[in-house]
């Protein structure tokens, strides 16, 4: 970019005329950069959902002895999503919730996902079923809601992680349920 | 500053104020939404990817790419989808034979590089389950991601990523 020959205004009153910036040297850096930044910057940003599958070992079952723990167990329908709790023994209080396939629903599937991680805050693992008709958007729309609370999400009552990672940031989401395992790969 | 329509004298000059705000708003914009990410993956053209708020950002080039006509692993074509469906000869056991292979030998190639760099597995390697990252257009159906996984567990792999496209500024 050229440099244009510096003008001196001439003003109407007496005397030597009021300095002028030069702001040329302003517009080459600012080209520079914009022309850098629109090469170099990636304008869609992208993340992940881990997710685990069962896997069948070989190795002796270890006997131990039983104890009450908690299952959750969320299944998406073409048209539905199921999730069902109870605990392992007595008194099992076994719960089913069923919710529609679209967004209004999916939000107050997740306030419910909200709910039980509060009530049960030693439980942070799903058990997901999908059927094959699902379409893989909405898997992962349901798959979001198990597994992130957002910012605007009311602050779970658990305990923080010990893992820095995955503890939550200030202004960023953190994780509601962070154990997600895909049951019906292998059904 | 003097501005275009001047007397005769000074002849014409361009006032370059408006320029240089456009300039500090686009960089501005650009500086906040730029990614620092030590991880860049340019999506294929026949592929969308799905949205969500995920928290975990993008790590790893992903493996294997679901497009809309293809299954890709390493951006090698494997598979040619009918009507977004696998070809039934391409199908073992629930799983799809090619895309299994392939993840057989991306598994033995990990093994064999680990090895060499610290000359035996060490406890946490071992107890570390083999993860791969997936990319899949959103309009297909679970049936494809169910027997994808499904070749990836026949082949070790546990852990799947699930490549999402989230927005960049917070």
């Amino acid at each position: 970019m050229s440099h244009g020959k510096k003008k001196r205004k001439r003003t109407s009153s007496a005397g030597s005329p009021p300095p002028e910036l030069n702001v040329m040297p302003f517009i080459d850096i600012f080209s520079m950069l914009t022309t850098f930044l629109l090469v170099s910057a990636s304008f869609m940003g992208m993340g992940i959902l881990e997710v685990q599958i069962p896997f069948l070992s070989n190795s002796p079952e270890v006997k131990e002895e039983p104890q009450r723990s908690f299952s959750l167990k969320v299944d998406i329908e073409p048209a539905n999503i199921i999730v069902t709790h109870q605990w392992t023994a007595a008194p099992v209080e076994k719960t089913e919730l069923r919710f529609e396939l679209n967004d209004a629903d999916i939000a107050k599937f997740h306030t419910e996902m909200i709910a039980i991680r509060n009530k049960v805050p030693e439980n942070d693992k799903v058990d997901l079923r999908a059927d094959d008709a699902v379409e893989y958007e909405k898997f992962i729309k349901v798959l979001d809601s198990i597994k992130t609370l957002t910012e605007t999400d009311p602050p779970l009552t658990v305990p923080p992680s010990k893992d820095p990672e995955k503890a939550p940031k200030k202004g960023r989401g953190s994780y509601l349920f962070e154990k997600v395992v895909i049951g019906s790969v292998l059904l | 500053m003097a501005s275009v329509g001047g007397d005769s004298e000074e002849g014409l000059s361009l006032n370059v104020m408006p320029m240089l705000d456009i300039f500090s708003i686009l960089v501005t914009f650009l500086l906040m939404s730029y990614s620092s990410d030590p991880t860049q993956h340019d999506v294929d053209g026949n592929l969308e990817l799905p949205e969500s708020v995920t928290i975990a950002q993008m790590d790893e080039v992903p493996a294997i790419s679901v497009t809309r006509t293809d299954i890709l692993v390493n951006n090698k074509s494997l598979v040619k989808l009918e009507n977004g469906k696998v070809p039934q000869a391409d199908i073992n056991q629930g799983a799809i034979n090619p895309i299994y292979k392939a993840l057989v030998e991306i598994a033995e190639t990990n093994k064999a590089a680990v090895k060499e760099l610290t000359g035996a597995l060490s406890e946490e390697k071992k107890s570390k389950p083999p993860q791969i990252t997936i990319e899949m257009d959103k309009k297909h159906n679970f049936e494809l991601m169910r027997r994808i996984m499904l070749s990836g567990q026949q082949a070790e792999f546990l852990t799947f990523k699930l490549l999402t496209s989230k927005p960049t500024i917070d």
